[in-house]
């Protein structure tokens, strides 16, 4: 069954994407079946999960030298000094609302 | 010397460091290869030639100065365009990494470095990683060299292609559901996933951390083991790579699989395959018994599951390390006036379509009031699978599977479809959900001499085995990847 487009733009707000109206009828329908096939998790035994995703850690957590900062910051699209640049955080009164996130 | 698409890279470090033939030497020949090859596979996002030459010749001048060059001296290898390598591009196949330069070398790639390797080129990728045919790549296709009209797997697509038309004796890829085992199985190649936590992933760009390992691919078992004994072991930049000693794989390899227990898994059923398909996987397990494995059937019912629990647990994690690609510190940028528009323009003008579909569906799936639902159970259900596959392990050493429903299909048949696509990894996704080692192998071919694959697993670290099988089975069967640009092999 197809996602409504209302719920295919919520989620795509909380993904910080952009679609096309092309792109969401299509995922209306595609992400719609994918989670029909997904609801079949139902089925299957379940044991406890751990609360999180456990990963085995299995070296010591120690601090070592990181990158220099003109090495991170020659992949910045804008820099100065030892800083990334960046549009505003902000939007001006009157301008289009920001993402929200709800989620 | 022989033909160099089908020498292997034990045979090529042993030319090399005996002096019999110069690393110079076996670079133009690889080189020279790709050149026959690249225009009909289109297997390299990049290739280093000059690089390479230079390389080579460092390796040269060290051996004339009496230095040992190490285990893979002078050895071609190809790398998945989703693994660092200081001072070099890494686009992961994407649009959105648009003037990246990696500012390290991944781990996995120093250690064959320092080993002698000779890096040539950086092979075609799904999209980061995403996808079961290249076709994903923001780039190019690239094309099976057992029918060009046909993908070569994905998503290490490029490095499969590269190692089965013979331009390269061993590439590296990256597994997160079957990365590395799928596309090996349609280029009638070796892959292998090893346990998690076995190689470090410092250095591979992530799509979902906690399933993802980096992998050889390779035209025998022996490569593979060679080049797992060079890339395994712990990583002070990796905290998930493990700390227990990497042992020899190469060692005791060819002691066969007698008497070794073999899982069949009862829920496969014959309407999951290819006809052709199930022809050569109950010749495969004729195989096995005939080498001496004791074959015991299995019960693991979660495994009809993993795909439906790999697709949540996957995204959700690839929704969340993607999260990363804003434009910000890195890649593609579009400038506009706020921030969050800068984000989200920058991330829809990057990603293609399968990554946008894939954060979709993992950020759905972790978002409020759906979280329960998916993600929660989807662990579950992996839960009930580890315990399900930890009781068979009492019973069996290996588990043998079909690597794949089927052969290569044919390109842009599944493109439309998602799901149909995702289904594909129904055999692979269950060893990446439990850590186990998996790989693939050659096991004969279909009607239309599309190659066909047996995959077997073993219990966590347990490599050992799994490659002293795997080497048992591949010397029955005798396959030889002939890198014509047509060539079909009955294996039988």
């Amino acid at each position: 069954m197809a996602l409504p487009l209302e719920e295919v733009r919520r989620i795509a707000t909380l993904a910080r994407l952009e679609l096309s109206a092309a792109e969401s009828l299509l995922f209306a329908e595609q992400l719609g079946r994918v989670v029909d096939y997904i609801d079949q998790l139902g089925r299957f035994e379940t044991s406890h999960p751990p609360e999180a995703c456990l990963m085995p850690l299995e070296a010591p957590d120690a601090i070592a030298a990181s990158l220099a900062t003109e090495v991170v910051l020659a992949n910045a699209p804008d820099s100065r000094e030892a800083f990334v640049v960046v549009p505003r955080i902000l939007a001006s009164p009157g301008a289009p609302s920001e993402v929200r996130d709800d989620g | 010397m022989a033909e160099f698409a089908t020498l292997t890279a034990v045979e090529i470090a042993k030319l090399v460091d005996s002096g019999a033939v110069a690393a110079a030497e076996i670079t133009e020949r690889c080189l020279a290869r790709i050149d026959e090859c690249e225009a009909r596979i289109g297997a390299f996002l990049a290739i280093d030639a000059e690089g390479a030459r230079g390389r080579a010749a460092v390796l040269d001048r060290r051996r004339l100065a009496g230095e040992r060059l190490g285990r893979l001296a002078g050895v071609p290898i190809a790398i998945k365009d989703n693994l660092s390598v200081a001072g070099q591009p890494l686009t992961c196949g994407s649009r959105i990494l648009e003037g990246y330069v990696a500012p390290f070398t991944a781990t996995a790639i120093e250690r064959c470095l320092s080993e002698g390797a000779v890096l040539v080129g950086r092979t075609n990728l799904d999209e980061f990683a995403m996808g079961s045919s290249c076709e994903n790549s923001a780039f190019q296709l690239t094309r099976n060299p057992w029918d060009h009209e046909r993908v070569p797997g994905g998503s290490s697509g490029g490095s499969a292609a590269s190692v089965a038309v013979g331009a390269v004796p061993l590439a590296l890829g990256s597994d997160t559901g079957g990365s590395v085992r799928q596309p090996a199985a349609f280029c009638g190649i070796v892959g292998l996933k090893p346990t998690y936590g076995r190689v470090s992933r410092s250095g591979l760009v992530a799509f979902a951390s906690s399933l993802d390992q980096i992998g050889p691919l390779a035209r025998n078992v022996e490569d593979a083991a060679l080049a797992l004994e060079v890339i395994a072991g712990p990583d002070p930049r990796d905290a998930t790579a493990s700390t227990r000693a990497v042992p020899s794989y190469l060692k005791n390899l060819e002691e066969g699989i007698r008497g070794m227990r073999v899982g069949l898994v009862r829920e496969i059923s014959d309407g999951q395959l290819d006809p052709a398909s199930r022809n050569v996987w109950r010749r495969s397990i004729r195989r096995l018994e005939s080498l001496g494995a004791e074959l015991h059937e299995i019960s693991i019912p979660n495994l009809e599951g993993a795909i439906a629990a790999y697709y949540v647990v996957a995204n959700s994690e690839a929704s969340t390390n993607l999260a990363r690609f804003d434009g910000i510190r890195y890649g593609r940028r579009e400038r506009e006036s706020t921030l969050a528009q800068t984000y989200s323009r920058s991330r829809s003008r990057g990603f293609g379509i399968e990554v946008k579909r894939r954060i979709m569906l993992g950020t759905f799936a972790l978002s409020s009031g759906y979280y329960e639902a998916y993600y929660r159970r989807a662990q579950g259900v992996v839960a009930g699978l580890r315990r399900q596959l930890e009781a068979a392990f009492e019973e069996v050493d290996l588990i043998a599977t079909p690597t794949t429903p089927g052969g290569a299909f044919r390109i842009g048949e599944r493109i439309e479809d998602p799901l149909a696509m995702y289904l594909s990894d129904i055999f692979t996704t269950p060893a990446n959900l439990v850590g186990l080692p998996a790989i693939a192998l050659p096991a004969g071919s279909d009607d239309n001499g599309l190659p066909l694959s047996v995959q077997l697993m073993a219990r966590q670290f347990d490599e050992v085995r799994l490659l002293r099988a795997a080497r048992g089975f591949e010397r029955d069967l005798a396959w030889r990847v002939v890198p014509a640009f047509e060539g079909v092999i009955d294996a039988d």
